[in-house]
């Protein structure tokens, strides 16, 4: 049987978009997928183990992103990005609080 | 957004001597620096929040490109330099390559908005292959700025 497509939109709650470092935390998730797994926004579609992919969209604050898997774990691939853009990253913020004063004058994240 | 809009042209390198990420980061502040772009007494203020945020987690974004930045409160826009290294650096990029080709960005923090920007460009233009690699074959500040305004004006894929 072949695998299916499994989509679901995520929102992007980060008050600067989808910048380096959640970009970072979506490729790292997707790569540990055997799916493919992409990220689709605005007629754009892209690879989401590829950090320079994903940095392509210029995903803003609140843009909604669809989170598209096709494989044997698709389902969970989709549930983990889509994880992480609802937790706002928290990894991504959880770091940026223990270690980031000099580099976060102002809003969290880069 | 353009390269032109960001990247100083008198801070783009060629001949790269360091080889450790550290000493790369300090040579690129001092390329702002020299370029009139960053002040001789923020200079290791800067220098510092970049490393912190390499601390975070590596800014090697694959294809052997990293983009190391802070947001910092003396810059009033986004500044950018552009560094080639031959032989490579090692930066704890998610595919494990070396890092051939580097933009650092420092950026006001009241403007995230021109930040994401400048990462969406540099990432599009460098997704064209042939862009991506004359941009590591470059031997002069020359050809890198020529390269960039190329890719500015439609050269390329990006």
């Amino acid at each position: 049987m072949a695998d299916s497509l499994v989509t679901q939109m995520a929102t992007v709650l980060d008050e600067i978009g989808l910048h380096l470092r959640p970009a970072r935390l979506i490729a790292e998730e997707a790569e540990q997928h055997r799916s493919r797994v992409e990220l689709a926004y605005q007629g754009q579609a892209v690879d989401a183990k590829s950090i320079m992919q994903i940095l392509t969209l210029g995903a803003g604050p609140n843009a909604c992103v669809e989170v598209r898997a096709e494989g044997p774990d698709a389902e969970q691939a989709v549930a983990a990005v889509v994880g992480l853009f609802s937790s706002n990253f928290e990894a991504d913020s959880a770091a940026q609080q223990q270690g980031g004063a000099a580099s976060d004058v102002g809003p969290a994240g880069s | 957004m353009q390269f032109a809009d960001f990247i100083s042209q008198g801070a783009t390198q060629t001949n790269i001597e360091a080889a450790e990420k550290e000493a790369v980061i300090r040579e690129m502040a001092g390329s702002l620096l020299s370029a009139g772009e960053i002040a001789e007494e923020h200079f290791e203020g800067i220098v510092e929040a970049i490393l912190k945020r390499e601390e975070l987690g590596s800014t090697g974004i694959g294809r052997g490109v990293a983009v190391p930045h802070t947001k910092h409160p003396t810059v009033d826009k986004l500044c950018g330099a552009v560094a080639v290294s031959g032989s490579g650096v090692e930066f704890e990029s998610l595919d494990g390559e070396k890092v051939h080709v580097l933009f650092m960005l420092v950026s006001p923090p009241d403007r995230p908005g021109d930040h994401l920007r400048a990462l969406e460009y540099i990432s599009r233009q460098l997704r064209d292959d042939s862009f991506c690699n004359l941009l590591k074959q470059s031997t002069t500040p020359d050809d890198v700025w020529q390269l960039l305004m190329d890719a500015d004006n439609n050269q390329f894929g990006g």
